[in-house]
């Protein structure tokens, strides 16, 4: 099954849950029906600090769109999740995190971004034609049959 | 959305959060937040098991009261964390920060 919708929404912060509940709902199917489990926490969580990322960091100095694509398809094992904004850039190299930052280093920007790559399976990052593209990749068999721990190795 | 309410049991203040905490609410509840703070040395539980979701500016939110209050010779102990917010708890590897209860009850426990 191959499942897709694409959405606009001004970059402000009241709008993140109206397409958020959308990437909800498509994930709690895709959880259902493939009989996997975790998948919308994590897809939540990265969708969220994402859009959170957009409105307080690249719309900072002004107003703007972000556009969000979500595809989901069996076959190719693979859940994608595109934010889109054409607010200023960042480097995206050398923000946030790889590893766990110690207690008093957590700030909310670089926890964010720490989040997004431990929610994903691969997380990339393009800045073109004055567009910031945040490509958020899961892959679908990396999430727990029901039943399993979900809390080993981070992931599900 | 996010409710929050403070009662007072024995020498502890519990703070209870119901809901999403996180960017968009976080601001409603942070003089709240600010309040107890301003209490000094208190003890306070926050009681987590009604949060369905946390963000960054969640945990922040949590981590300040933990930084802040501590600072001031108070503590705080977090109970009742579950399903997302627990998650990223455990991505951020706050369990070996901060002191993590299952539930109120055990949170008072020698409080």
């Amino acid at each position: 099954m191959a499942l897709s919708f694409t959405a606009c929404v001004p970059g402000e912060l009241r709008f993140r849950d109206l397409v958020g509940t959308m990437v909800r709902e498509v994930c709690r199917r895709v959880e259902r029906d493939a009989g996997c489990e975790g998948l919308e926490w994590r897809v939540v969580s990265a969708y969220n600090e994402a859009f959170n990322n957009i409105v307080e960091h690249a719309y900072a100095a002004g107003h703007g769109e972000v556009e969000v694509l979500l595809r989901v398809d069996e076959a190719t094992d693979r859940l994608v999740l595109r934010l889109v904004d054409h607010g200023a850039g960042f480097d995206f190299g050398t923000s946030g995190a790889v590893e766990a930052p110690p207690v008093d280093a957590l700030s909310d920007g670089g926890m964010g971004l720490f989040i997004i790559r431990q929610s994903m399976t691969e997380v990339q990052y393009e800045r073109r034609e004055d567009r910031n593209h945040l490509t958020m990749t899961k892959r679908l068999s990396e999430c727990a049959a029901p039943g399993r721990a979900l809390h080993g190795d981070g992931r599900c | 959305m996010l409710t929050h309410e403070t009662t007072e049991k024995g020498n502890a203040t519990i703070l209870r959060f119901s809901g999403s905490l996180d960017a968009l609410t976080v601001p409603e509840v942070r003089p709240a937040v600010d309040r107890l703070i301003e209490r000094g040395g208190i003890k306070v539980v926050v009681d987590m098991s009604a949060v369905t979701t946390i963000d960054s500016s969640g945990v922040a939110l949590i981590i300040s009261l933990f930084k802040r209050l501590g600072a001031q010779k108070g503590v705080v102990r977090v109970a009742g964390v579950a399903g997302q917010p627990k998650e990223i708890f455990y991505f951020l590897r706050l369990e070996q920060a901060l002191a993590l209860f299952p539930s109120v009850d055990e949170a008072l426990k020698g409080f």
